[in-house]
């Protein structure tokens, strides 16, 4: 059994210009055939993680949605799936859709979709993500999940996905990886949000290795020029704000910090650290 | 004991419109000592609702409510007593409502406040009637019998007698809080939606005059139009999915998307 962490997706009502930001600073890639309709979802890439912006629904909330799992089998996980826990289900997606079969969820609710390749299902930068593509120089690293009983989801990837758990820093978290994206379990203790409002529990934050943490400062800088609206969100202002940043700063994965447009939080760190 | 469901918060970048839009549309009064800087809190003379400008790496939309208590120690000591594992956070001082933030079961997030707390905005004045309120707030939540359970017997809400669903719906007298189980199943044809606060109700003095108003917003302002309910055929699940609730029966959207169903005042 093999498992890929190559999904994903952003609700957002400036949709559209956040993909930009990501392919701009990133230098994600959109797909070239048999792509989704152009008024729906835009899905961009980095050769290996496929990233979908949706336009934000009636009634459901902006922001990091969920993530998504490429396996061997999808029936022998959601079979792995009953047997961690009987009550864990899984739903069909609409066919429409460019990357997932099912969508599912941990034992604490957060979703992510299932995906498998190589079965005429994915479309888009799906299709088209291979070992092949793996040249960029700005990739995801990891995929950041604040939830109340990490120690449970932890095992819930370990043992349904077969995501190794690596040698845990000296922190409270469970890093998991698929080899090259990690998924990175945080505890959620509404105590950690002493001074600023709880968010609620989900996924927190993304990460991006990159050739080098200046040269990305540099060409947001070159960036916001060129479009003011490329500029992303504030962060560390007033003590609530520095509240906040001080505790997305505790990832031990990112050195350089900021949002994209939606103001999904964003850390980055060199490739060679 | 005693707990009032009097406070609702909604994350919004349209924060200050989406304010107007329920003082406009809903009666709902601004604070006589607002604070432009921070968020618009307003109010229906018992629930106070605070529309706050969303911060970055956090979500829009419905983000928490609140609860009134007579003893605010009491209650925190009732949350662990119920669960020991549950806990409570002391809230910034500058906080129109709040004293404590905690958290049900599932994880849903609520502020507590106590009566003789100094409060701020709205939540000092509110003590008017009009004929637009707020009559519940709805979470849809995967364990809601444990959560159902669990504001009864910390804060003394009363269940209702229950109609011919799975819901669970709890009173303080005034507004119901109404518990939803969470299935995926329930999100076939559609994105599943993440569990939390689903929508809000308000009950008012005719369905027909909200429309005509609504229209008439509109016309006066074209930035006070909701958003589109029930296009395409995810549109069309989405909308079945929010007609489930009995509690309303005309389905609408606030300009950042909160979901609202309105009832007649008899009707609830």
């Amino acid at each position: 059994m093999s498992a890929r962490i190559n999904h994903v997706a952003i609700t957002s009502d400036q949709y559209a210009i956040n993909a930009r930001f990501y392919e701009a600073l990133f230098g994600m890639k959109t797909g070239k055939k048999n792509t989704i309709p152009v008024a729906r979802a835009i899905s961009v890439s980095d050769g290996y993680v496929g990233m979908t912006h949706i336009p934000r629904r009636d009634g459901r909330t902006s922001g990091l949605d969920h993530f998504g799992i490429e396996v061997d089998d999808i029936e022998d996980t959601i079979a792995r799936m009953h047997k961690f826990d009987p009550d864990l289900q899984a739903v069909k997606r609409p066919p429409i859709r460019p990357y997932a079969a099912y969508s599912a969820h941990d034992p604490d609710t957060n979703i992510f979709d299932l995906s498998q390749r190589n079965i005429g299902f994915q479309k888009d930068v799906y299709a088209e993500n291979s070992e092949n593509e793996r040249d960029a120089t700005r990739t995801i690293s990891h995929i950041a999940l604040r939830t109340r009983n990490a120690e449970r989801c932890a095992h819930f990837y370990a043992e349904v996905f077969g995501l190794p758990l690596l040698n845990r820093p000296s922190d409270d978290n469970y890093y998991l990886s698929d080899g090259r994206v990690t998924l990175v379990v945080i505890p959620w203790k509404i105590e950690d949000y002493y001074g600023q409002d709880p968010a609620r529990t989900g996924l927190e934050h993304i990460g991006f290795k990159v050739e080098s943490v200046d040269q990305v400062k540099k060409d947001l800088e070159f960036l916001i020029g060129e479009n003011p609206h490329m500029h992303g969100r504030a962060l560390g202002y007033g003590s609530e704000g520095e509240a906040r940043l001080k505790m997305f700063q505790k990832c031990p994965l990112g050195s350089y910090h900021f949002t994209d447009i939606e103001g999904v939080l964003i850390d980055v760190a060199d490739a060679a650290a | 004991m005693s707990a009032r469901l009097n406070h609702i918060a909604i994350a919004s970048d349209h924060y200050a419109i989406n304010g107007r839009f329920y003082e406009a549309l809903f009666g709902m009064k601004p604070s006589s000592k607002p604070r432009p800087a921070r968020s618009v809190v307003i109010g229906d003379g018992y629930v106070g609702m605070n529309v706050i400008p969303r911060r970055e790496g956090r979500y829009s939309g419905l983000d928490h409510f609140g609860i009134e208590v007579d003893d605010i120690e009491d209650t925190v000591a009732r949350i662990t007593k119920f669960d020991p594992t549950l806990h409570a956070v002391t809230r910034p001082p500058i906080r129109p409502f709040a004293a404590y933030s905690g958290h049900d079961p599932d994880c849903n997030i609520f502020d507590i406040s106590g009566p003789k707390m100094d409060k701020k905005d709205v939540y000092a004045e509110n003590n008017w009637t009009q004929p637009r309120t707020i009559s519940h707030f709805a979470i849809r939540t995967r364990h809601a019998e444990r959560c159902a359970e669990f504001y009864v017997e910390v804060f003394g809400f009363k269940p209702l007698s229950k109609p011919q669903d799975e819901n669970f719906y709890l009173t303080d007298g005034r507004v119901t809080l109404m518990l939803i189980p969470w299935k995926i199943a329930d999100f076939y044809g559609q994105d599943p939606a993440r569990t939390g606060l689903e929508h809000i109700g308000f009950k008012v003095e005719s369905i027909d005059q909200l429309k005509r108003d609504m229209e008439f917003l509109i016309g006066e302002n074209p930035h006070m139009k909701g958003r589109p309910l029930g296009y395409g055929p995810e549109g069309i699940e989405r909308f079945k999915l929010f007609k489930k609730c009995p509690l309303g029966c005309f389905h609408l959207t606030d300009i950042e998307g909160v979901h609202i169903d309105v009832a007649e005042s008899e009707m609830n």
